[in-house]
Order: C-alpha cells, then sequence, then structure tokens
C-alpha cells in the first residue's frame, strides 16, 4: 500500500468500470496532507490519484478548571493545541497568587512561554501541553480563592481555566489570654488574630 | 464495449453480454425447438453465421437440456486494455465520502 494510512478506499481492486468512494481520517495538524494512490491494471499505464485532506483550523484547548488545595503548592494545567506557539497569562483578578512560570511543556518538550515551539509540531497534529504553577501559597482565609489562566495561540485564539484554591481552615487567637485590672479601671488591650468573624461573651 | 446479441429464432431473443475480448463465452439459458439455427449480431448488423461447433452445442441442447455454454470467437478486433481516473485530484474529510471513477475495460487494483 503506498497511499497514506490515514485515507481509505471502500475498495482495493475491480474490474472495469467503477466508482471508488474514499474517507479521510480526522486530521489535526494544521496543514493539509497530501498522498497519491495508484490504480494499476495489467499491461497498461498506471493512473494517480492525488489525495489532498484540509488542515484544521488552529485552535487550542485547556482544562476548564483545576485546583489547588488551601495548603498550596502546586497546580497543573494540560491541554492540546495545533498552534505553533502559545502564550500563557494570567488574567483577571488573580486571588490566589500565582507565579507564572517561564517555560512549559509543549509536546513534552520545555518551551519559553510565549516562544515558536521547536519543530512546529501543530502543523502536523495535535501535540498536548502542561503548565505547572509551583509555590503557591495556603489560603489563609475562610474563602476559596480563583485565578484565571489564559492561553493564547499563535493567531490569537484563546481558552481559559479557572484555578480555585480550597477556603483555608479558620483560626482565632487572642493575647494575652489573661490580663489584670487596676482598681481604677484603667484600659488593657488585647489582640485578636482571626481570619473570620468573632463575638465576645 | 459492443453489442452482441445471440437469437434462438424460434423461442426470442437471449441477450448476451460479451466483452471485447477472445474467446468469449455465453451461458444460453433455454430450451429451444428444432429445428433452430443462430446467428450473432454485432451492434445490429448480422457478422456471421456461428462456427458449427455451436450449432452442435445448440442440437444437444434442444435434445437433452435446458442450458448449454457455447463459445463464440468474434471477428471484431479486441479493443486494447486501458484505465483511466477522474477526476485525478480529489479531497477527502472524516465526515463523508469523496469519490472518484475508473474507466477501464480490464482488471485494477489500487496501491
Amino acid at each position: 500500500m503506498s497511499y497514506a494510512s490515514w485515507v481509505s478506499p471502500n475498495k482495493v481492486s475491480g474490474s472495469g468500470d467503477d466508482t471508488v468512494a474514499w474517507t479521510g481520517s480526522p486530521h489535526t495538524g494544521r496543514n493539509s496532507r497530501t498522498t497519491t494512490a495508484t490504480f494499476a491494471a495489467s499491461g497498461v499505464e498506471s493512473k494517480n490519484l492525488t489525495i489532498i485532506q484540509a488542515g484544521k483550523s488552529e485552535f487550542v484547548e485547556i482544562d476548564d478548571t483545576a485546583s489547588v488545595s488551601k495548603t498550596g503548592g502546586t497546580v497543573t494545567i494540560s491541554g492540546t493545541s495545533n498552534s505553533s506557539k502559545l502564550t500563557f497569562s494570567i488574567t483577571g483578578t488573580d486571588n490566589i497568587g500565582l507565579t507564572l512560570p517561564a517555560t512549559y511543556l509543549a509536546n513534552s518538550v520545555s518551551t519559553n512561554n510565549g516562544a515558536a515551539i521547536t519543530g512546529d509540531p501543530g502543523a502536523t497534529q495535535q501535540y498536548n501541553f502542561s503548565i505547572t504553577f509551583t509555590g503557591i501559597a495556603a489560603n489563609t482565609s475562610v474563602n476559596s480563592l480563583t485565578s484565571q489562566i489564559t492561553v493564547t495561540t499563535n493567531n490569537a485564539t484563546t481558552d481559559t481555566c479557572t484555578i480555585t484554591q480550597a477556603a483555608g481552615d479558620a483560626y482565632l487567637t487572642i493575647s494575652p489570654t489573661t490580663i489584670n485590672l487596676t482598681a481604677a479601671g484603667t484600659a488593657v488591650n488585647v489582640s485578636v488574630s482571626s481570619n473570620t468573624s468573632w463575638t465576645i461573651s | 464495449m459492443s453489442d452482441f446479441k445471440a437469437f434462438f429464432r424460434r423461442i426470442g431473443e437471449i441477450e448476451i453480454s460479451l466483452s471485447e475480448k477472445n474467446p468469449v463465452s455465453a451461458k444460453l439459458t433455454g430450451m429451444p425447438q428444432a429445428p433452430v439455427s443462430f446467428s450473432v449480431y454485432n451492434g445490429g448488423i448480422e457478422s456471421s453465421l456461428l462456427p458449427v461447433p455451436f450449432v452442435q452445442d445448440a442440437w444437444l441442447n434442444r435434445i437433452g437440456g435446458i442450458t448449454s455454454t457455447l463459445t463464440y470467437t468474434s471477428d471484431v478486433t479486441p479493443v486494447p486494455d486501458y484505465l483511466e481516473i477522474e477526476p485525478e485530484v480529489i479531497w477527502v474529510y472524516p465526515d463523508y465520502e469523496s469519490w472518484n471513477n475508473v474507466y477501464s475495460n480490464t482488471t485494477w487494483n489500487i496501491n
């Protein structure tokens, strides 16, 4: 078989006049692809059929959501694309306080954010990518936190991921824990440290 | 492709499809009534009387059988084998089929 495996005829031989139906498997690369099928019969000149499949429009798909534990740490976001380069940015309100990494993995190769991807794998087929945010601090509030990551392709197609960090534990401390009031009743300050609402009773 | 027809004159016309190649085999089905005679027409013009073996087969057929395989060597110059495709360039898609036509008088394959 000399024609590419991504194309399939409904028959590979025949006799006399006939019609051959061709189907292509899904193509995820940006560029069109071409193959040649040769029709051959004994004693006659072979005839070549050129088969072309259009490329897929440039796209990027990233995880819609990602989660970070209340204790912080790292979070990795994954996706697929066929773009020649990807640019990651933190968009909107960054409640978590992410630090954008300088590199990410494109087709398993470390790539600088916003730089052309080595070998341009998206020209021929889609590739996987991932970006890891490290050093995320623990959430010291009792509310969950969110940040939004946007990835942009070479032709400005975008997709976003919302990262949510779980709410931290509530805490309440006072200092000092014992106070002595004078006979005159002079005020003494007590410091309250808390991340939630509190009452005195 | 030439249009050949064989006639059982007593029982009507039996059409057989013959290629341009030699020799040609054709099966006539039916029970002719005696006496029978046969002619072969090429494009509506009587080409020639059938060869003797053909007639003999026919008589045997009349006597004891209902089918007979007849062999006739055409006097038409065989057309050379040919193979053409159209179109020569197609676009393919995952969701529906694309088509190309093959025009040939022989067997072919796709590589």
